[in-house]
């Protein structure tokens, strides 16, 4: 687990090892990582979730973390007794679906020496727990819910984001069913 | 940021150890200090032949080792080696075999650039007498094949079954060549074939024989394949990464830790600077990184009093494969031959019929009863008196035994020994009391 307290100084010896190894590598984070960032909690968090990676001033989806940042970062878990997979993109595909509109004004960002990291905004932090609260074996996202105590328009505009988010998955399986099926235009029919 | 002295003492204990080794097999002018560790010839030369940018004289005078005796070398295993090697080590031993190549007619692997030498003529013929080049000897009589590295490998472990996989591994042959060598020593009556229910496992059946013919066996087997990959590790380590940020150095550090897993987890070895973290896993790591060189270098540590200056009464203690873990000890007084360490009580209970062995169970209280019984002697030659394990002391005779077999021989693995000198015993001890001093009274006559 890593502690609010060494957060940052996990995320330093990671930065400075990848500014002397004369790497730069942009990260937009979120879950209970980026609400540490925020100070929106004061819970530990078992790992750092990436969402995306920016890459010549755009924010890609992050499938797969680049090979020399995940070899960093598995240094940085042995030194600091971390789990191996502290720093993934478990949440990649929350990008491909989109985050909430205007997301990238929200950002926070902090730089570690050769990695900047961008935490999602308090409007989108609240927006992506309560997507995930809505698995109800995830008791921790209401936990973090009530830590941050959003206010009422907050939930809100979040909970427009959850419902629309929501409908682009089940509107992408369906066509993946569809196309399965032999319907081959599905995408462009529903 | 790397010290000079950490990084100094580690290319220095690296070299030391690559000497040795090498005069082992005859290359003049260093000392040996492992004439009772089987010595593994082609993770050496892949070693040295990287090491060698640290010692222009050791790469030269191994290189004229190879030139003087190619038919004793392996070009399969060197082939197969390289596959598991650093790029470092590729590309160093691509110029070292380059080199050797424009002086004999060796089919090894590697083509990199000779560089010029005139092959010194120093490296004597090897003796084969010496237990260290059981190897040698093996490839003397078998050849240079996959049959002479399975028998090395079924003499160092006799009373084990082991895997035609296992052998393949650790042979750095191919399973089919090491397949075909069981199946002859099978039928030469030399090796044991068993079913048991996941496969077939292999010893050895003839192994007083095979030891009378090869005129002894060396005291230990290291795994110099995966010793070597630690040490070449260091070594890179310590000349290489020279952050000046201790976090830094910590994540560097980290990437050692994991470069290296695979062959500490082959070694059984605890990697002890897994308890610390961040900026204090350097620290740890440092010491641990010098103590096991030294170890494995065969070069006593004079701060910690593991060494025997002459007048100084030294213990060493093995840890058996057979029985697995046991325990068993060597105490050398001054002037005196060597003995086996025995536990007091035995001489009580086999007054009429003395123990044909001296060996100590790995049960609960083994390893803190040989602890506290070489902790025993050695006061007893500064004149102070322990008691015995059990009842004097008011139990920190047991607390303090308890944790040297913590800390230095419960660590150990079998197969490997570890030899302490009476001052570093008697600094150990003193140095344990004082932190138990809070929480133990002190009493009796033997602080």
């Amino acid at each position: 687990m890593i502690a609010r307290d060494s957060l940052a100084a996990v995320l330093n010896a990671l930065g400075a090892t990848l500014a002397e190894r004369g790497l730069t590598y942009e990260i937009l984070v979120v879950g209970g990582s980026g609400l540490l960032l925020l100070g929106s909690i004061a819970r530990s968090t078992k790992d750092v979730d990436v969402v995306a990676i920016r890459h010549e001033g755009e924010f890609r989806e992050a499938s797969s973390l680049p090979e020399p940042l995940r070899d960093a970062a598995a240094a940085t878990a042995r030194a600091f007794g971390l789990s191996d997979d502290w720093l993934n993109t478990g949440p990649a595909d929350l990008m491909f679906f989109g985050l909430p509109e205007g997301y990238r004004d929200r950002l926070q960002v902090s730089t570690y020496g050769g990695l900047t990291v961008y935490a999602a905004g308090r409007l989108d932090q609240i927006a992506l727990k309560l997507y995930a609260a809505t698995d109800a074996t995830r008791l921790r996202d209401l936990d973090d819910l009530r830590a941050i105590n959003p206010s009422e328009p907050e939930l809100l505009e979040a909970a427009a984001w959850v419902i629309a988010h929501r409908l682009r998955r089940f509107r992408y399986d369906v066509a993946y069913l569809l196309r399965e099926l032999g319907v081959e235009d599905a995408d462009e029919t529903l | 940021m790397q010290t000079k002295r950490f990084k100094d003492e580690v290319v220095e204990l690296g070299l030391e150890l690559a000497w040795s080794l090498w005069a082992e097999l005859s290359v003049s002018g260093w000392t040996r200090r492992h004439s009772a560790a089987a010595i593994d010839l082609e993770p050496l030369i892949l070693y040295t032949s990287w090491l060698g940018q640290f010692d222009r004289r050791l790469r030269d005078e191994s290189v004229d080792w190879c030139i003087s005796n190619p038919r004793f070398v392996s070009a399969i295993r060197l082939k197969n080696l390289l596959r598991r090697s650093s790029i470092d080590v590729s590309t160093s031993f691509a110029d070292f075999s380059a080199t050797v190549k424009s002086h004999a007619r060796v089919p090894w692997p590697g083509n990199g650039t000779a560089w010029k030498l005139v092959p010194s003529g120093k490296s004597g013929m090897v003796d084969l007498a010496r237990p260290a080049l059981i190897q040698l000897d093996l490839r003397a009589i078998c050849g240079v094949s996959a049959r002479a590295e399975v028998l090395r490998l079924l003499i160092s472990e006799s009373n084990r079954g082991w895997t035609s996989s296992e052998l393949a591994q650790l042979s750095a042959y191919g399973k089919a060549n090491v397949t075909a060598a069981l199946d002859t020593l099978v039928l030469a009556n030399l090796v044991k074939e068993e079913r048991l229910s996941n496969g077939f496992r292999f010893s050895l059946l003839s192994e007083p024989q095979l030891i009378a013919l090869l005129g002894g066996r060396p005291a230990q087997f290291p795994v110099w394949s995966e010793i070597l990959r630690i040490v070449e590790a260091f070594v890179r380590f310590a000349t290489t990464k020279a952050s000046a940020r201790s976090d830094v150095r910590s994540v560097e550090v980290g990437g050692v830790l994991r470069e290296i897993d695979r062959s500490i987890n082959t070694l059984g070895l605890t990697a002890s600077p897994r308890v610390a973290t961040g900026t204090d896993l350097n620290y740890h790591f440092d010491a641990w990184v010098i103590q096991l060189m030294r170890q494995w270098a065969g070069v006593p540590d004079p701060a910690a009093g593991e060494v025997a200056n002459g007048n100084e009464a030294t213990y060493t203690i093995n840890r058996l494969s057979v029985p697995p873990g046991a325990w068993m000890g060597i105490v050398s007084n001054p002037g005196e031959q060597p003995r086996a360490l025995e536990m007091p009580e035995w001489a009580e209970i086999y007054i009429e019929h003395p123990r044909s062995d001296t060996i100590v169970s790995d049960d609960s209280v083994g390893a803190p009863r040989v602890a506290h019984e070489i902790l025993r002697l050695a006061e007893k030659r500064a004149g102070r008196n322990l008691g015995d394990y059990w009842g004097s002391g008011d139990g920190r005779n047991q607390l303090v035994a308890r944790a040297f077999a913590e800390e230095r021989l419960w660590p150990m693995r079998p197969g490997q020994s570890i030899t302490f000198g009476e001052t570093f015993l008697r600094a150990w001890r003193r140095d344990r009391l004082e932190r138990l001093a809070p929480t133990t009274a002190p009493s009796g006559n033997a602080r």
